[in-house]
């Protein structure tokens, strides 16, 4: 059995910089990736040759390839990894991206760059642009055949203060406002004053105390909590890691097969879904790689963990239940377990309440440095923008807060959900041997969690 | 014709073409990243996957006087279908020029004349390393991948600058895992020795043998430790993202930056240069500047010369080094010191014998601070004896620190190791480090 999957993609990525053009690049990819299904065993193959030669070649490479893999497989599939699938997807877009033309979008850019410019202080201002255009184009045996467009845009937004020797910056949203979405989201109304707000919190940096070494109540930005999803709960619940197959790279996880439906990985509060079906979201999609048909699944439900990051293969080789992520970056790499839109579910605390709650904690935004262990338990974010909060109120802003702890006790602290969420993403989740970078989304409201460590910089 | 010489005709023949359409206002530049790769990937001593990739990539920058715009698209080497494609994406990126403001720091493009490299190599295929692990790793739980073929980057512009440079590599990046307990090695090279193969295993399995002792559980403090060359290069990497580049050192952002600008003074024994003669990687940036044979960044503990892309030196006024668009060192080399292997152990005494560092990151780099994992083969030494494997543990620490006061001495021998990243495209360059002695080693958590 053989599939072949077409991807074309258009990157383009504008950037001004201090009002001037810094950088406007256009990247082209076009390529199928041949599957050749025997014994058992994939074989892989993939090629920017499409024309009917060039097919020819990839699968008689990828036939090579799954030839030589039977000779010692990992396992040995049954054709139940591959269902048969018919159907199409479209990012929800409002407003074509040709609506928008190059001089008016460069125009746009110039001006979010001026509107940053709240002082002679804020000596860096830089507004990007990343749009990437999608199609991937599926076929199989007896007409299987899926084709799904996606539009995406990322945006890079950063102001720079500096005051002799001191340097503080703020992105808009730890540069994590990513989504499927079209033109619209060049509103200049909406746009101009988030880039105003970023040159004064930047100066009101650099006026800033350094964030105090205490153990506090931490509420979590949703532009933070992006991060802290992704990194401690979307990772570690990767069938694929767990099974074993990342061990010599990303790591392994330190949750065990025997973990599903008995670990209490957090508080009741905490809600976890896989959600590809989420408007707007950065990796909302209708078909994973091998067909399976993507569904919003609970994966941690009332604190409890309920379900895994699994495709298909992975299912199948460890008996978990899993959900439609077998996703390869591009034409390139051969699929393997990924995140897609993980989400916290909303909860019923309205965020002033939690900080009435506060005798003493921080409020951090928008992230500005991570690191977490090999099998995804002690972890140390840092974050651009802190808030102090004494006897419920706001009091004061912080430069450089940090906080850092484990998993599980991080999760099990979690005292108030917030009633909004809000969305973000990233266009470079890293992972897999050979290496793939891929999209991803989360969605989550503030959160305050209780009894964290908390550090400053320097 | 094979690959690679069907990729180079198609190459020059549709680069000249385009360079003959142009007028007397416009300069172009083409740079071709390629690869003929395959990719087998293990765990537990079996095939996981098996992908055969052929990819080539030409980024194509055109500029005015006073404008210029970047495209980039993928060609076949079937030179037909490649002229297309340089045609219909030329046209694009010429009409979209038209659109642009105004470049304010438009670089010239380097005429630096013609060079051709081609290393020759013999890199083992598919077939091979599946036959090869099952016969030498079936006992272990060998888990990694082979990363094999030809790469090739390439670099003409109108300025009658034109250089290629193509290699065989092939690299098996593995761990061998027993329980929790794991080792992890890299065997690299042009061509396959057996010899390499056999000892890398034989020295991961001794390893993994010292980790059958009970794991040591540590409070969190400051610990002497010895890094060895691979957790060295956690760091001399991780610092490589902007730590050394003129544009981020200009805007604030340089993570050493106190070293660079003088008011601070790392060891002396900290001299660090960015060696193209290790032959690591195309000695060319992507315009067709000759990168410096060697640039020293740091020269005795004081910060000497910045990584310098044409555009910085452009926009800052300073002097180009040849660097790569993004000013991350490619080639990094940190000179040895005087401690000898055999006096390690008995050096470190009583602290930490650190293999491997992991999900190293910058945790505030104004004070060049670094915060990472333990991972892998990592101990606690007692009087100069293993005692046992040590619980992984999280540091953060400032690398003015580290490489400065804490320093206490550098191996009299270095490590070469291979860049074996594989996003998007395998990577070239590497790193050639020795291991470090450092007192203050502050873990966290």
């Amino acid at each position: 059995m053989m599939w072949i999957h077409k991807i074309t993609e258009k990157t383009t990525h504008r950037q001004i910089k201090n009002e001037k053009l810094e950088e406007s690049e256009t990247t082209i990819d076009r390529g199928a990736r041949v599957e050749v299904f025997e014994n058992g065993v994939i074989g892989y193959a993939g090629t920017q040759d499409i024309s009917s030669e060039g097919l020819i070649k990839a699968e008689q490479k990828a036939r090579r390839l799954s030839v030589a893999s039977q000779k010692n497989p990992l396992f040995r599939f049954s054709e139940n990894i591959r269902p048969f699938a018919k159907g199409q997807y479209k990012s929800p877009i409002q407003k074509s991206l040709d609506s928008v033309s190059l001089e008016a979008l460069m125009s746009l850019l110039i001006d979010c760059t001026k509107a940053m410019k709240t002082s002679d202080e804020i000596i860096l201002r830089q507004a990007g642009v990343t749009i990437v255009e999608t199609e991937i184009h599926s076929t199989g045996p007896q007409g299987h055949e899926t084709l799904q467009n996606f539009s995406v845009i990322s945006l890079n937004f950063m102001a720079t203060a500096q005051r002799g020797s001191e340097v503080q910056y703020r992105t808009l949203h730890g540069r994590s406002a990513a989504y499927q979405i079209g033109a619209e989201l060049f509103s200049r109304h909406r746009l101009i004053p988030n880039c105003e707000m970023l040159g004064r919190q930047a100066l009101e940096l650099l006026n800033a105390e350094n964030c105090p070494t205490d153990q506090v109540d931490l509420i979590l930005a949703p532009d933070q909590m992006y991060i802290q999803i992704h990194e401690s709960i979307g990772h570690p619940l990767e069938l694929d890691r767990i099974i074993g197959d990342e061990r010599n790279f990303a790591g392994w996880s330190f949750v065990q097969p025997k973990d599903f439906g008995n670990l209490q990985y957090g508080s009741k509060l905490m809600n976890v879904t896989f959600d590809p079906s989420r408007f707007g979201e950065l990796a909302s999609y209708a078909f994973d790689d091998s067909g399976m048909k993507a569904e919003k699944q609970f994966l941690i439900e009332n604190g409890k963990l309920v379900r895994g990051l699994g495709g298909l293969e992975s299912q199948e080789r460890s008996g978990l239940p899993g959900v439609a992520n077998f996703r390869s970056s591009s034409w390139n790499r051969a699929p393997i377990d990924r995140m897609a839109n993980i989400n916290l579910e909303v909860g019923n605390t309205e965020t002033e309440e939690m900080i009435q709650s506060m005798k003493k904690g921080l409020i951090v935004h928008s992230n500005r440095s991570w690191s977490i262990d090999d099998y995804r338990d002690k972890f140390q974010f840092g974050c651009e923008y802190g808030q102090w909060v004494e006897d419920g109120k706001i009091k004061k802003i912080v430069k450089n807060p940090n906080y850092r702890g484990r998993t599980l006790e991080f999760w099990r602290n979690l005292a108030y959900v917030g009633k909004d969420s809000e969305t973000f993403g990233t266009l470079n989740c890293g992972k897999g041997e050979p290496s793939q970078i891929i999209r991803v989304g989360h969605s989550s409201p503030y959160c305050l969690f209780k009894n964290i460590e908390i550090f400053g910089g320097g | 014709m094979n690959w690679k010489s069907s990729l180079q005709q198609s190459f020059e023949k549709n680069t000249d073409m385009i360079l003959q359409k142009l007028d007397g206002e416009t300069e172009v530049s083409f740079y071709l990243e390629a690869e003929e790769s395959e990719f087998v990937r293990f765990s537990k001593g079996q095939v996981r996957q098996a992908t055969a990739v052929d990819q080539a990539e030409v980024n194509l920058t055109i500029k005015t006087k006073t404008k210029t715009s970047k495209i980039s698209f993928p060609m076949t080497g079937v030179m037909a279908e490649d002229r297309q494609r340089f045609l219909l994406y030329f046209g694009k990126i010429q009409k979209e020029l038209e659109a642009l403001p105004e470049n304010p720091f438009p670089i010239q493009f380097a005429s630096s004349g013609q060079s051709f490299t081609n290393k020759e190599g013999q890199t083992p295929n598919a077939e091979f390393i599946i036959d090869k692990v099952k016969a030498d790793a079936s006992k272990d739980d060998f888990v990694g991948y082979l990363a094999s073929g030809p790469i090739v980057r390439a670099v003409k512009n109108s300025k009658g600058t034109y250089h290629w440079y193509s290699t065989d590599l092939y690299f098996v990046d593995y761990s061998l895992f027993e329980g929790q307990q794991a080792v992890t090695a890299n065997v690299a090279g042009s061509r396959w020795v057996e010899a390499d193969w056999q000892n890398s295993l034989s020295e991961s399995r001794a390893f993994l043998d010292q980790m059958r002792k009970p794991k040591k559980v540590l409070p969190r403090g400051e610990y002497k430790a010895y890094l060895a060359p691979s957790a060295v290069s956690e760091l001399v990497s991780t610092a490589s993202w902007g730590g050394f580049s003129q544009h981020a050192f200009q805007v604030g952002q340089c993570g050493l930056k106190q070293v660079f600008d003088g008011t601070k003074k790392l060891s002396s024994m900290i001299t660090l240069k960015e060696d193209f003669t290790l032959g690591l990687c195309q000695p060319f940036s992507s315009n067709g500047e000759l990168a410096e044979n060697t640039v020293t960044l740091i020269h005795q503990g004081v910060g000497e010369k910045l990584l310098t892309c044409s555009k910085s030196a452009v926009e800052y006024k300073v002097t180009s080094t040849g660097a790569n668009d993004w000013e991350h060192a490619q080639t990094l080399d940190l000179a040895k010191g005087q401690l000898s292997k055999e006096k390690i152990f008995k050096e470190i005494g009583t602290g930490l014998y650190l293999s491997n560092l992991h999900y190293v990151n910058w945790s505030d780099r104004q004070s060049a601070r670094m915060t990472g994992m333990t991972r892998f083969a990592c101990f606690w030494v007692e009087n100069g004896d293993i005692v046992g494997p040590l619980q992984d543990m999280r540091f953060d620490i400032s690398l003015y620190d580290l490489w400065g006061s804490q320093l206490l001495a550098l191996t009299d021998f270095q490590e070469t190791s291979v860049n074996n990243l594989t996003y998007i495209k395998r990577g070239l360059g590497g790193t050639r480090l020795p291991g470090a002695l450092v007192d203050g080693f502050r873990l966290t958590l």
